[in-house]
């Protein structure tokens, strides 16, 4: 099966590469022909299981693929972030290969999943020609996260983060224009950040700020030691603070198109407002991995082409998209209807890449944290 | 005389004990059971905490965890802290629970089933409920109560601070630290011999100096336990101190360990070495308390049954009132905050365009997960809550009422699971499924979710039972006995039936705990698995607090149906009190 | 002048049945009074009501000229304020604490602390001989040790009067005669007014001055008790106290001083009961021919073989059965159709069948109303 695969990606590969006009139309039967073949042996298998890190509308946007391929059945399972590395070594430990596919953070398949050699390269199942084409996504390239460039595949990149709102009868919100604006007097005492060191979108926020060249280590040491931050724990907590009036500025929140639509007085500040670098980042589910041992690795393929593409990934984008959430997908040949106007990446723009081998790197971030936050 | 003829020969060599061999079997396979059940995955917490490889690599053992656990900032602080909130916690609430008890158990306060009940209702309301629905009461700056009391006249110097260690007490106290306490003391003080207090009475004490110097310390087992449970249940408390607390800059202990478990990558290591000191604590200190217990025996309930109501006269109304208002207190605002977050667009905001809203209730109603998420429920909680009750009262039964060795280390295992915090305890149980050939095969399965869930709550559990136990006189079951019923025959059909209110009890916590607790199975759960308390978990995930609350609603109303029919069944197969 | 007086005493419990129904007693300083029954019959409540564990519905009871309860006055003194001891029936023995705790605990609530407190307390546990247990918990005693210290604890702050609820029916036979004997000394010795509740009518014969016999709430006699014994007013007292020897006849005469009575089944037999011991108050008025029982206590009546002329009130009998039982004998015999059982220390020659005779003492004889 997996020399078979090969020789179709190798046929693939010279085909598009030095085959011109109708030896094109050639190679394309051939990959057709793999499809149908691992299609087929999907739906004997007749299932596949996504372990995902749960978070709003993931397990509808995945799950939207029983609607295509309905033979297949699905079985989705999460923990709360940081618990997902924990259970799955310990399942495979103990010798339970039971998952096809992660889609579980930035860093649990960075973290701990590619070093524990429990991924397979992801590379090889990418079948659909709408998949591979690097054409078709930013940048003109894939993205992996992992150094080798073949495990965690990332197709999500969205410019939402660190996520900084304001109260509107507090700030106004031409005075910034930097993200140093934050770290004046006037604001000491009136921000509320989601504490950083927890697992989440502020988590990522820390890491964001950390890896924006002109912020770095010192904007946060300022930020964190000068300007008698008060941190929460809960998302909810930090908005309702904000929309009171409590504070001023909330660092890491979500959830700001709710909260508008409710008719509170909170509004975001729009990422290009910045004279920093913005950052791109995949989020909670923008990445998946395949894993080894896979039980149904040809459903696996399938699934993994299925998402990739242009209906899966404009379902994604459409379904993950909430009041919540700013989720942009890496295909660059979808509609981005779904995605705020002022949100959107815009071509040409030199973003901070957060999904580099090198940022995912949560450890001195970790470091700076515990130096920096006292309380 | 006509007992002693029927005192042959056979009947002598009948032993009061199921016979010495079979006893000790039975305690062996307990111990046992028991051992491998609630140990194995706690020694494997402990084990991890010596692997100073990261969970991504095979295991290397070593010290460093340890060191470097300890060496995290503010470690110490945060146990004192844990300490601290434990002490002066239970400092308010044991004089109040104990008070509360004795008046609804003792004194012809007017109402007293429902005002016991409405208790319950407060233990069974989700504790986080309470905690939004305080925050909205008791900001300092915007909360409704301190807004009020600033346009008082008098009272306009008054204002409280929920976020602060008072605060955060506060919270525990109305959330369960006092129904807890009276739910369980007020059968105990329904069962105890009234003439003890008659003798007092007699003796020149008014009621007030008998309940203080003749019902409490006649009643110190119980009060031991129920303090004991309440002092550790502090150390795998979380949200609320979360909530409250990082504000300020205030951690506790289990704050600590759960940061580190969501470490990344997780220091699951480290977080296991904070839990195992937990763990040392208890083996040092449970076995101190049961010294202390058994020096002394307490009987106080006897065969001739009679409890009598004290009249409290003039007091009468008084009384009522204040149990009436701590009822207030206690359920009102967690019951609005649950309701209020579920019909409000946005809680606690009320100048919003559109301030209600059916929205979250249509979401919650029509999510496709919820009928599988109750079944799955159905099936976990109620063989949690039977099979709990069944076989924890045995083991409650073995601990109190045998002289079988190794009934000390059989108490210290039901006591050591309530001090670990559910992330800990989670990953000790998945370790255990996953590395146990008789469980593996389940793994993924809702069977492994009922076998963790009957373990939930075991330590309320068997302490209910083993206080009640003590307080039931021997010579019920000894005329049992004499009468020629075995151990078994003696144990289902006369303490069974007269333990009926306590079991009921017993096995509606465990309903409970089963149902709202997820700790223990997050870790174990999918999509098929999902009972309602982790869809609610997913639901905030998602954002949807409104949804998830209203998962909550029908978790706690599932609840308390099944405390309500368990109620009204126990008091009739029970020993009433009137 | 009554040391403590009860008045109309009335309660009910729900309101339908009266547990006590109206009763008055009038108890003399230094007495040992002991109220009797079955279980039921209110004895118990009444004992309650004047130590102040229950309240009256109606009616009154006073101590001295003090008046302790009057529902009609709103009138209550708290059981902690009436200065009375009381043993309960389960001890009621505080398991938290040693027996000298126990003991010492009335005298600590008085004030009385240090020195004069253990002297008292010793004091009292010697009198109920447990001098040197004071150190035990006091569920760490037996059954008889626990009764005694519950004792002292009455008894330890000298209280006015001693209420004492059924504090020997815990006990095994043996031990219970013991302190049976033991209580009355101490009585005796403290010379204390004492309330005792009892089902027991050996327990009450023995120590009482007087007995009150209790039923459905009513006071069926108050009297000693021989009184009580030999003279019973009712039939229901008459059978509660012992054993009785009934016989059924017709009144042939009755003058002043005798009245006579034709045994039935017997043809020589007529009896001659002296009419001032022999009337009850269920026979005031007696017309010839009618049909009464005579009762009489078996141990009042004297069996022998042969007739001895000359002698009144004898019956012939035949002999069933005679058993040995060690210190007696025991006799079935037959009157007519009727089987009665007597017992006697002496052996008779007679054998089963034998005709015998029955002498009965006159002054032991009652007339009651004949009885179906």
């Amino acid at each position: 099966m997996k020399s078979l695969l090969t020789a179709a990606i190798a046929v693939f590969a010279i085909a598009a590469g030095l085959v011109a006009g109708s030896s094109q139309a050639q190679a394309a039967t051939a990959v057709d022909a793999e499809w149908a073949r691992t299609v087929e042996a999907a739906k004997k298998e007749g299932k596949v299981s996504v372990f995902l890190y749960q978070r709003d509308n993931v397990e509808a946007a995945v799950k939207a693929f029983e609607k295509k391929y309905p033979e297949i059945q699905m079985t989705v399972a999460s923990t709360p972030a940081a618990e997902t590395g924990p259970r799955l070594m310990a399942e495979r430990r103990a010798g339970k290969f039971l998952w096809d596919i992660c889609i579980c953070g930035p860093t649990t398949p960075f973290g701990v999943l590619y070093p524990a050699k429990a991924l397979d390269p992801i590379k090889p199942a990418l079948l659909l020609p709408e998949v591979v084409d690097p054409s078709k996504w930013w940048d003109g390239k894939h993205q992996y996260m992992d150094g080798e460039g073949s495990y965690i595949f990332v197709y999500i990149g969205s410019t939402d983060l660190p996520n900084v709102f304001y109260h509107k009868s507090q700030v106004d919100p031409r005075e910034f224009k930097s993200y140093w604006d934050m770290v004046q007097a006037k604001w000491r005492g009136k921000i509320v950040a989601l504490d950083p060191r927890q697992p989440g979108r502020q988590r990522v926020g820390g890491r964001v700020l950390y890896n924006i060249p002109e912020l770095g280590e010192k904007f946060l040491t300022r930020l964190f030691t000068e300007m008698d931050v008060t941190l929460s724990r809960d998302e909810r907590q930090a908005m309702d603070w904000l929309a009171v009036g409590k504070f001023a500025l909330c660092l890491f929140c979500g959830n700001i198109e709710a909260a508008r639509t409710q008719g509170l007085p909170v509004e975001e500040f729009d990422v290009f407002r910045w004279k920093e670098t913005p950052a791109l980042s995949s989020g909670s589910n923008g990445s998946i991995a395949l894993m080894n041992q896979a039980p149904h690795p040809a459903a696996a393929k399938v699934f993994i082409n299925w998402l990739l593409s242009r209906d899966g990934q404009l379902s994604f984008q459409k379904i993950m998209n909430s009041d919540n959430l700013l989720v942009e997908s890496l295909r660059i040949d979808i509609s981005k209807d779904a995605v705020p106007a002022a949100q959107r990446r815009v071509a040409g723009v030199k973003y901070v890449n957060m999904d580099s081998a090198e940022r995912s790197n949560q450890e001195p971030v970790n470091k700076l944290f515990k130096e920096i936050i006292k309380k | 005389m006509a007992k002693t003829e029927t005192f042959n020969a056979p009947a002598v060599t009948r032993s009061w004990l199921p016979p010495m061999d079979g006893g000790t079997a039975i305690m062996a396979a307990l111990i046992g059971f028991m051992g491998f059940y609630v140990l194995y995955p706690l020694t494997l917490i402990v084990i991890n905490s010596f692997n100073t490889a990261t969970i991504a690599e095979p295991e290397v053992y070593g010290l460093d965890a340890w060191r470097k656990a300890f060496a995290e900032p503010g470690i110490w602080r945060s146990l004192w802290n844990s300490i601290k909130i434990g002490l002066v916690l239970q400092i308010v609430a044991l004089p109040t629970g104990i008070f509360i008890s004795w008046l609804l158990a003792r004194t012809d306060i007017m109402f007293p089933n429902a005002l016991e009940f409405g208790f319950w209702i407060s233990f069974f309301l989700p504790g986080l409920a309470t905690t939004f629905g305080w925050m909205l009461m008791l900001d300092p700056s915007t909360g409704l109560i301190n807004s009020w009391l600033r346009q008082m006249p008098l009272l306009s110097g008054l204002n409280f601070d929920i976020y602060s260690f008072s605060g955060i007490v506060f919270v525990h106290l109305v959330s369960n630290g006092i129904s807890t306490k009276v739910m369980l003391m007020t059968p105990a003080f329904r069962r105890m011999d009234a003439s003890m207090e008659e003798a007092s009475r007699m003796s020149g004490a008014s009621a007030f100096t008998t309940l203080c110097r003749i019902t409490v310390p006649a009643l110190t087992p119980v009060i031991i336990v129920v303090f004991l449970l309440s002092v550790i249940r502090i150390f795998s408390s979380l949200e609320t101190e979360l909530l409250l607390g990082v504000p300020w800059g205030f951690y506790v202990y289990s704050t600590k360990i759960v940061d580190l478990a969501r470490q990344e990558p997780p220091l699951v290591n480290q977080a296991a070495a904070l839990g195992s000191i937990i763990l040392l604590f208890l083996a040092i200190f449970i076995p101190l308390q049961r010294k202390l217990i058994s020096r002394r025996q307490f009987t106080t309930v006897t065969g001739q049954f009679k409890p009598k109501i004290i009249e409290l006269g003039i007091w009468r109304y008084p009384a009522t009132a204040f149990v009436g208002l701590i009822i207030f207190i206690l359920d009102v605002v967690p019951l609005l905050s649950v309701l209020g977050g579920s019909f409000m667009t946005r809680f606690g905001f009320f100048n919003l365009p559109k301030t209600w809203t059916l929205e979250y209730w249509r979401m919650a109603l029509t999510d496709p997960r919820i009928l599988q998420g109750l079944h799955n429920t159905l099936i976990v909680a109620v063989s949690a809550g039977v099979v709990g009750a069944l076989f924890f009262s045995l083991i409650g039964y073995i601990l109190v009422r045998t002289k079988l060795p190794g009934r000390g280390i059989l108490d210290t295992i039901c006591w050591l699971p309530s001090a670990i915090p559910g992330v800990l305890a989670g990953l000790g149980l998945l370790w255990m499924f996953l590395g146990t050939p008789i469980f593996r095969p389940f793994y993924g399965t809702i069977v492994l979710l009922v076998v963790a869930q009957v373990l939930g709550g075991i330590t309320l559990a068997t302490q209910i039972l083993k206080a009640n136990f003590v307080q039931l006189g021997k010579e019920l079951e000894e005329s049992s006995r004499m009468s020629g019923a075995g151990f078994w025959r003696t144990y289902l059909r006369i303490v069974f039936p007269l333990m009926a209110q306590t079991m009921v009890m017993v096995a509606v916590i465990k309903f409970m705990f089963a149902a709202q607790h997820n700790g223990a199975i997050i870790l174990l759960a999918t999509s098929e698995t999902r009972t309602l308390s982790l869809l609610a978990l997913d639901q905030v995930a998602a954002g949807y607090r409104e949804v998830a609350s209203i998962t909550i609603i029908m978790i706690t109303v599932l609840t308390l149906g099944v405390a309500i029919v368990a109620r009204s069944f126990g008091l009739k197969v029970g020993i009433r009190a009137d | 002048m009554s040391f403590l007086r009860i008045q109309n005493l009335y309660k009910t419990f729900g309101g339908q049945v009266a547990a006590v129904n109206r009763i008055n007693l009038d108890i003399a300083e230094g007495e040992f009074f002991t109220m009797l029954g079955s279980s039921g019959c209110g004895k118990t409540t009444t004992l309650r009501m004047v130590g102040g564990l229950e309240k009256p519905d109606s009616g009154a009871i006073f101590l001295g000229d003090q008046c302790l309860v009057a529902p009609e006055k709103n009138l209550f003194i708290k059981p902690e304020k009436r200065n009375m001891g009381m043993v309960f029936q389960s001890y009621a023995l505080w398991p938290h604490m040693t027996v000298f705790e126990n003991v010492a605990y009335p005298l600590k609530l008085r004030g009385i602390k240090g020195a004069e407190m253990s002297k008292k307390v010793e004091d009292v546990l010697a009198l109920v001989g447990l001098a040197g247990l004071g150190e035990r918990p006091a569920p760490a005693l037996s059954g008889g040790q626990q009764q005694r210290v519950a004792l002292a604890r009455a008894l330890v702050f000298s209280p006015k009067v001693l209420l004492l609820d059924e504090p020997l029916s815990n006990l095994d036979a043996q031990l219970r005669e013991e302190m049976r004997r033991e209580l009355k000394s101490l009585q005796q010795r403290v010379n204390i007014t004492v309330i005792f509740v009892t089902h027991d009518q050996i327990e009450a014969l023995s120590l009482s001055d007087r007995i009150a016999i209790m039923k459905f709430g009513v006071l069926e006699q108050v009297g000693t008790p021989e009184d009580v014994y030999f003279r019973p007013a009712t039939p229901f007292v008459r059978d509660f106290l012992g054993k009785t020897f009934l016989l059924s006849g017709k009144v042939a005469s009755a003058n002043d001083q005798t009245i006579s009575v034709d045994i039935q089944g017997s043809s020589s037999a007529s009896l001659n009961l002296p009419r001032g011991k022999a009337l009850t108050s269920a026979t005031k008025s007696l017309t010839q021919g009618q049909s009464v029982t005579v009762a009489i206590r078996p141990e009042q009546v004297n069996l022998t073989s042969g007739r001895q002329d000359g002698r009144a009130n004898m019956v012939e009998a035949t002999l069933q059965t005679v058993q040995f039982l060690g210190d007696r004998y025991e006799y079935t015999v037959t009157l007519g159709t009727e089987t009665r059982v007597l017992a006697s220390p002496e052996q008779q020659s007679a054998k089963s069948g034998d005709r015998v005779y029955l002498e009965l003492k006159p002054e032991g004889m009652t007339l009651w109303p004949s009885e179906k």
